[in-house]
């Protein structure tokens, strides 16, 4: 007997719908494909989502709960589980304050509404600040910039490609990434290609040429980290020129400050800095305030580097001041069907922690990844002592992984939850098992304001997870009462749970224990825009209304519902860019940049067999002159070598890269243990994050500048003498 | 990773009509089409959907990881014409 299940693929925000057929009687997915009768996703699809049942079948997959003894793991029971780590997270609560205990949780949680809740609910339930994850290592900027200019950290615009008739794209390659990050355009990079082919001009800015440059009518190969002082030289043609032409969609305060501000910079000084002649920046601005339409979108390019936050701006002051934004063709708000400012009550008041050492904010409720290696070794009240790692990978995402994973080996508890081992884990006291997405059924209300279109779809479950596991939300209520220590952080949530199970037992109607569900049914009802029947009679997904402009204007949080154009936190933060000469260094002549590898998502699917048949792994690129000037021909093995660390790659030579830029995607580099069979860790590919600086940061973001860091290159066989590697044994290295 | 056109291509463009992201060429209202060796896929732009395997009545299409040995030149074949293409273009 087959089954087809109808739900969706929870790798990236893409979300494309699938048709996945089932055994049930084996429990096993058979096969993946695209939903052809999903209305929105369809035409959209990649091989992540087609071969996603190999994760569930994974060899090295964690079914039981693993406890460390010495230096291998034994399966343990949930029970055995759940009481030592309560109590060892009870003892160093006691003794040291709720903030000793530390947590950090990767991109695949940002999918799971269920768990995100849940995992809150045992934070607040031990009443820790030091909260870290992986935000802070990739969309801090635009949270930054959305609270700076429309007074809330959520607001994200999409961007409305079908009508588009100049596409600025700066620090992105939709050919490769689909055109998602902070929003789903599905088809998105196609249908960008369409517009093109129908006369729709489009400006690629990257440092290399990648395929989407390729593309383009105008690549602007722009020096890495230095995106702010094209956007403010384009920002500054448009208003001297007088080429603007102000929202109409949202009020505006500040354009004055900004007038005031692109007269302080001097238009060939910004060209120096990043790069592109004058005459060139001329006329791209040109082209993109006098189309009729037109959108400036900026990515992972832009956000990962010191001024991160600040070209995340000007892109939005560009928009602003040319009328692309909330207008046809333009960057739109999708105002979702749930109610932001109901869940922002509800689930995200306002934290006032700041951290210990750097005395920094939280950015929408978590601290920056940069500062975790720190906040464990520095001895003093509040240092964290015990930490919880879910579904993240610090060691291999975050900066500096070396000194992260020699923090990590200190600690007096490291607790990990995922489905196998990997590098972030190798320290960990415990790890309990994850379950895959196909295993999961839920709502994830808080993606409907990401969606180029008003979308919904009920995620549903392909198959069962093995045999007794318990999804993350049950295991996180869990451990709360193990803890004695009220989930949430609020007095009676602890009994409720208890009750509301009694119940259910006794009624044998399981609905009635208290559940994620719950919660997600809440938050459908109080947004009053939609019903979970009709959602749920939409196995397909449904696209419930018509998109619309005009709806940002009432979703304004700022004084007076008016966008802050000029806010002083980014005024200042530019003026101290244009005050900083550019820095070199001779030692490391080259900065190296990141890039998207369509089957690749950050360091989670690179030992999937389905994916990478050709080639697996990461090399760094280089340019035939920088090439020669070290020595290195096509293929070789070299030696990268930062400030913080160095790292060996096979080089590749070729011309799409800007002289002095090298490139290297990351997520690579992550050893997946084998804690049962002791086989040796599978590893491919090297981790290029350990050669990134934790202290070098956007300072208004926190994120390290990933995008722009100095190194040199050097063959293999002239150097000698630098630690190389993934450094000490650890328990299971 | 992509789908692939092989040698038993019949050239019928069933295929181009259910291809959701128009990514197999020459298409039969192009000039190339009625001088065409065979079809291509374009792999930068194919989404691994399955769709143009499904109805090809020649079973002249693979997914790239399934290429049989005999047809592995084949994954290149295909990019190589859209490679030319852009070079023409250029």
């Amino acid at each position: 007997m087959e089954r087809t299940v109808h739900t969706y693929c929870r790798i990236c925000l893409a979300n494309c719908g699938l048709e996945v057929r089932v055994d049930p009687e084996a429990n096993r997915v058979l096969d993946i494909k695209p939903d052809r009768a999903n209305p929105y996703t369809w035409r959209d699809f990649c091989r992540k989502g087609g071969t996603a049942a190999e994760v569930v079948e994974h060899p090295r997959r964690i079914t039981r709960p693993l406890r460390g003894v010495g230096d291998r793991y034994e399966e343990a029971t949930y029970e055995e589980a759940f009481a030592d780590i309560a109590a060892r997270l009870n003892a160093v609560i006691e003794r040291h304050g709720p903030d000793a205990v530390g947590s950090y949780h990767g991109n695949p949680m940002g999918f799971s509404f269920a768990t995100t809740t849940f995992w809150t609910g045992l934070l607040d339930a031990i009443g820790t600040g030091n909260r870290f994850w992986v935000g802070s290592v990739d969309q801090n900027n635009c949270h930054v910039v959305a609270e700076e200019l429309y007074g809330s950290e959520l607001v994200a615009l999409v961007p409305d490609i079908d009508d588009c008739d100049c596409f600025l794209l700066v620090g992105m390659d939709p050919a490769h990434s689909r055109f998602n990050w902070l929003e789903n355009n599905p088809g998105g990079w196609n249908r960008v290609q369409a517009r093109v082919r129908d006369g729709a001009d489009l400006i690629v800015v990257d440092p290399r040429r990648s395929d989407t440059a390729a593309k383009a009518r105008t690549h602007l190969a722009v020096v890495p980290g230095q995106d702010w002082a094209l956007l403010l030289g384009l920002v500054k043609v448009v208003l001297e020129r007088g080429w603007d032409r102000p929202s109409t969609a949202v009020a505006l305060d500040g354009l004055d400050a900004v007038r005031r501000l692109a007269a302080e910079a001097d238009l060939d000084d910004l060209a120096a800095r990043c790069g592109i002649e004058r005459a060139v920046i001329e006329d791209v601005a040109q082209r993109f305030a006098t189309a009729r339409t037109a959108m400036c979108v900026s990515h992972t390019g832009v956000a990962h580097n010191e001024h991160g936050t600040v070209g995340e701006w000007l892109s939005h002051v560009l928009n602003l001041l040319c009328d692309r934004i909330d207008r046809p063709g333009g960057r739109r708000y999708e105002r979702g069907y749930v109610d932001m400012v109901q869940v922002m009550k509800l689930f995200a008041p306002g934290a006032e922690h700041r951290t210990r050492l750097r005395d920094n904010p939280p950015i929408v409720g978590f601290h920056a990844l940069a500062e975790l290696a720190d906040e464990i070794t520095t001895p003093g009240p509040g240092q964290i002592r015990a930490m919880l790692i879910a579904f993240g990978n610090p060691v291999v995402s975050g900066p500096d992984g070396a000194t992260l994973d020699r923090a990590l080996g200190e600690l007096d508890l490291l607790v990990a939850f995922d489905l196998v081992q990997r590098e972030s884990h190798r320290h960990a006291h415990w790890i309990l098992p994850g379950t895959h997405w196909l295993e999961r059924e839920e709502l994830s209300p808080l993606l409907g304001g990401l969606q180029e279109q008003p979308y919904v779809q009920y995620a549903a479950k392909a198959v069962d997870p093995p045999d007794g596991m318990l999804e993350e939300w049950a295991v996180f209520a869990e451990l709360a009462l193990a803890m004695d220590r009220n989930l949430f952080g609020k007095p009676g949530v602890n009994k409720l749970l208890r009750a509301t199970r009694a119940l259910a037992r006794a009624t044998r109607r399981p609905g009635l224990a208290f559940n994620p569900q719950w919660v997600q049914r809440l938050l459908v009802a109080l947004g009053r825009r939609l019903r979970w029947s009709d959602i749920r009679d939409h196995p397909h997904g449904w696209v419930y209304g018509d998109k619309r402009y005009g709806d940002l204007a009432g979703a304004l949080t700022t004084p007076g519902k008016r966008v802050r154009l000029a806010p002083p936190a980014l005024m200042d933060a530019c003026r101290e860019a244009l005050a900083q000469p550019p820095a070199t260094d001779e030692r490391f002549p080259l900065l190296l940049i990141n890039k998207r590898v369509r089957e690749a998502m950050n360091s989670w699917l690179n030992e999937s067999p389905g994916l990478f048949r050709a080639a697996r792994g990461n090399v760094v690129e280089l340019h035939p002159d920088d090439a020669a000037a070290a020595g290195v021909a096509d293929g070789d093995l070299v030696r990268i070598v930062s400030a913080t660390s160095a790292i060996e790659l096979r080089a590749a030579v070729t011309d799409a890269m800007r002289p002095g830029v090298a490139c290297s995607p990351h997520g690579w580099g992550s050893r997946v243990f084998d804690p049962v069979g002791g086989r040796e860790p599978e590893v491919f590919g090297a981790n290029r994050n350990a050669l990134v600086d934790n202290a070098r940061l956007d300072r208004l973001s926190q994120t390290p500048a990933m995008n722009s860091v100095a190194v040199r290159v050097e063959p293999v066989a002239a150097a000698a003498g630098v630690a190389v590697g993934h450094g000490a044994a650890g328990r299971a290295g | 990773m992509a789908y692939v056109i092989t040698r038993a291509c019949c050239n019928d463009a069933v295929c181009v009509e259910v291809c959701p992201v128009d990514c197999i060429h020459p298409r039969p209202d192009e000039p190339g089409y009625a001088i065409a060796e065979q079809l291509y896929i374009d792999p930068a732009t194919c989404i691994d959907c399955n769709a143009c395997l499904e109805v090809c009545p020649v079973e002249a299409i693979h997914r790239d990881a399934d290429l049989p040995a005999a047809l592995a030149a084949y994954a290149a074949v295909n990019a190589g014409f859209f490679a030319a293409e852009a070079e023409a273009a250029a």
